[in-house]
């Protein structure tokens, strides 16, 4: 027990952490030419689906101390604009999916500029009815949306084992792209301006930071990877509807990830996806009555609010000294 | 003219209860510095107690309204004593935001995601004052509420108690300084702001459907009345609850039901836009 604790802490704080950064994208890579399961693949995929929502949300919420409730607008914002210029303009999702990025970011900048010169309770409260008010207008922009019925995606061209990997791959490197950017955030002096903001605003304010453009610049970078994973989950799906995409369960989910893992660090949303995503796989399949699962969610999230506020990085790096 | 006038009445009258169920968050947000995020999901609890009592041990709604008051007000007394006062601030919203998702799934698991609704036979029908049309349960719902809201004026006015919990919102070490128990206040505050909320989800039961996951919609509401009305301001919220009501009904009434609560997200956010501290708040 204390070898594998000592080991894991080694993986996450020494030095070594580089290396088995490596192995594990090696892996991950690899994947498909090993396993020829799809049911791994897949999983792994929505793994990474959310992993990148919740480090997205971490960009905001973890780094600069503001708590975005409804990161799954642009979740959902990215999947529609990518489904709606497929079905209607017929142009590629993979392509289109940075689009939907785009458009997060704008709709973020409507949210952001009245909200984030104020104080975080403001912003938190702004954002606590974001997913459920774009649920409500794409459920009644019929004609251009669908409305509740949805829209339907046109199949990929390729058969279900091609297709699978390439959105694994897609997937992964929209994934990889969030983690290098909060690794970039972790060693500039933009992330270290963010980090002054969440420890206290007003000293960084007559430091000369320029907080309200800051914390602006962030949450439109939190809004970009959550949309374009959705972009691509669209396509994936091939079936998209507002009381999916806009589930104010994702919200949730990047939330509690990010908290459990340990929120303001690059691999803290990473773990904790992996932990919680593969306990809710397992969960979905032993326990089958609606509410559940949800129910197990939002208790671990009280717990860890409560007992473990730092998460499981920051438990270790507090334990080890190291920083 | 008529039919605006009938939508000024209708709003008048929801926003009167809107304002009770706002005015526990209000009260929790002036008193101790958190927005409790789980205010919605007490007052569909509420309902559902009542709902529950109603219909299978035939209790009427309003003695089981009591009932379902007193249960809500121990809750968040002791929800305050053991796990709120762990945290403070945003990470307080946060717990109290899982919360009530928490208690969300376990009434889906308990009742299912259906619609449900409190009868109550002898409250069907309207009052019909020169031509316009009063329906009696908003009638009597309202004056429940003027009851509720005028009592704890009262209470907050002119007693010990609530001088007590005046000091406390303005102040806090002062007030503790001046022997008042500060931590009590923050408990009982806190049990008084959730039993509110419960009465205003009985009588919001009597009136429209419900089911678990609509404490979304109502929480988004709640938190666009007191931006809009002012955070911690209990006049305010008054103020803006019966302004959010009116516009939502002549919404409802003029285009179409469904926007209602887009309206009050609308206003959140210019609200916060263009005056930050609300109609009667305090400067930020």
């Amino acid at each position: 027990m204390s070898f594998t604790r000592s080991l894991i802490k080694k993986c996450l704080v020494s030095k070594n952490k580089k290396y088995v950064v490596f192995i594990l994208t090696a892996l991950t890579l690899s994947l498909p030419l090993l396993s020829s399961e799809i049911f791994y693949i897949d999983f792994l995929l929505v793994l990474f689906m959310y992993a990148t929502i919740a480090v997205g949300w971490n960009i905001i919420g973890g780094y600069t101390g503001y708590v975005s409730f409804g990161h799954v607008a642009f979740f959902g914002l990215g999947a529609y604009t990518t489904a709606i210029l497929l079905v209607r303009f017929g142009l590629s999702p993979f392509v289109t999916c940075i689009l939907g990025g785009v458009v997060a970011i704008v709709f973020a900048l409507l949210i952001g500029i009245p909200t984030l010169k104020l104080k975080g309770a403001y912003f938190a409260i702004a954002t606590l009815g974001l997913g459920f008010v774009l649920q409500l207008l794409f459920l009644n922009l019929g004609s251009l949306t669908g409305g509740g019925e949805g829209l339907s995606l046109p199949l990929p061209p390729w058969d279900i084992k091609t297709s699978v990997e390439i959105f694994y791959y897609a997937m992964f490197i929209v994934f990889l792209a969030s983690v290098l950017t909060t690794y970039w955030l972790e060693h500039s002096r933009f992330g270290l301006a963010l980090k002054c903001i969440r420890d206290d605003e007003l000293s960084a304010e007559t430091s000369g930071i320029p907080t309200a453009k800051l914390k602006t610049m962030a949450f439109l970078l939190s809004a970009f990877f959550p949309a374009v994973s959705g972009g691509l989950f669209s396509y994936y799906a091939t079936y998209i509807d507002p009381i999916t995409v806009f589930d104010p369960k994702i919200s949730m989910y990047a939330i509690v990830f990010s908290m459990l893992g340990g929120s303001g660090s690059v691999l803290g949303p990473v773990i904790g996806s992996i932990i919680l995503y593969s306990v809710a796989q397992t969960a979905r399949y032993l326990i089958t009555a609606p509410g559940v699962d949800v129910m197990v969610f939002s208790a671990i999230a009280v717990a860890v609010i409560i007992y473990l506020p730092e998460g499981i990085v920051g438990f270790l790096k507090g334990r080890s000294g190291a920083k | 003219m008529n039919l605006f006038i009938q939508a000024v009445i209708t709003g008048v009258l929801v926003g009167g209860i809107y304002a009770l169920v706002t005015l526990g968050l209000t009260l929790i947000f002036g008193v101790m510095d958190i927005g409790n995020a789980a205010q919605a999901a007490f007052a569909i609890l509420a309902a559902y107690i009542v709902y529950w009592l109603s219909s299978l041990y035939h209790v009427d709604p309003f003695i089981g309204m009591i009932l379902a008051t007193g249960l809500l007000f121990v809750m968040g007394f002791y929800l305050y004593k053991y796990i709120v006062y762990k945290t403070s601030g945003l990470m307080a919203f946060a717990l109290l935001y899982f919360l009530s998702i928490f208690l969300e799934s376990t009434m889906v698991f308990v009742w299912g995601n259906t619609y449900r609704g409190i009868k109550v036979p002898y409250l069907s029908g309207s009052l019909q004052i020169y031509g316009y049309y009063i329906p009696l349960d908003r009638f009597i719902g309202f004056l429940m509420v003027s009851a509720v809201l005028a009592i704890i004026a009262y209470v907050l006015k002119y007693t010990y108690f609530g001088k007590a919990i005046r000091a406390t919102m303005q102040n806090p070490y002062a007030a503790a300084l001046m022997g008042i128990n500060v931590d009590r206040i923050y408990q009982v505050t806190f049990g008084i702001g959730i039993a509110l909320s419960g009465i205003a989800g009985v009588i919001l039961g009597t009136i429209y459907s419900f089911y678990p996951s609509l404490q979304g919609v109502w929480i988004g509401l709640m938190f666009a009345i007191v931006v809009f009305g002012g955070m911690g301001s209990l006049s305010g919220t008054l103020i803006g609850s019966i302004i959010i009501g009116i516009i939502s009904s002549l919404v409802a009434t003029y285009v179409s039901s469904v926007w209602a609560p887009l309206v009050a997200y609308v206003i959140l956010v210019l609200t916060l836009w263009i005056k930050p501290s609300g109609i009667k708040g305090r400067k930020i």
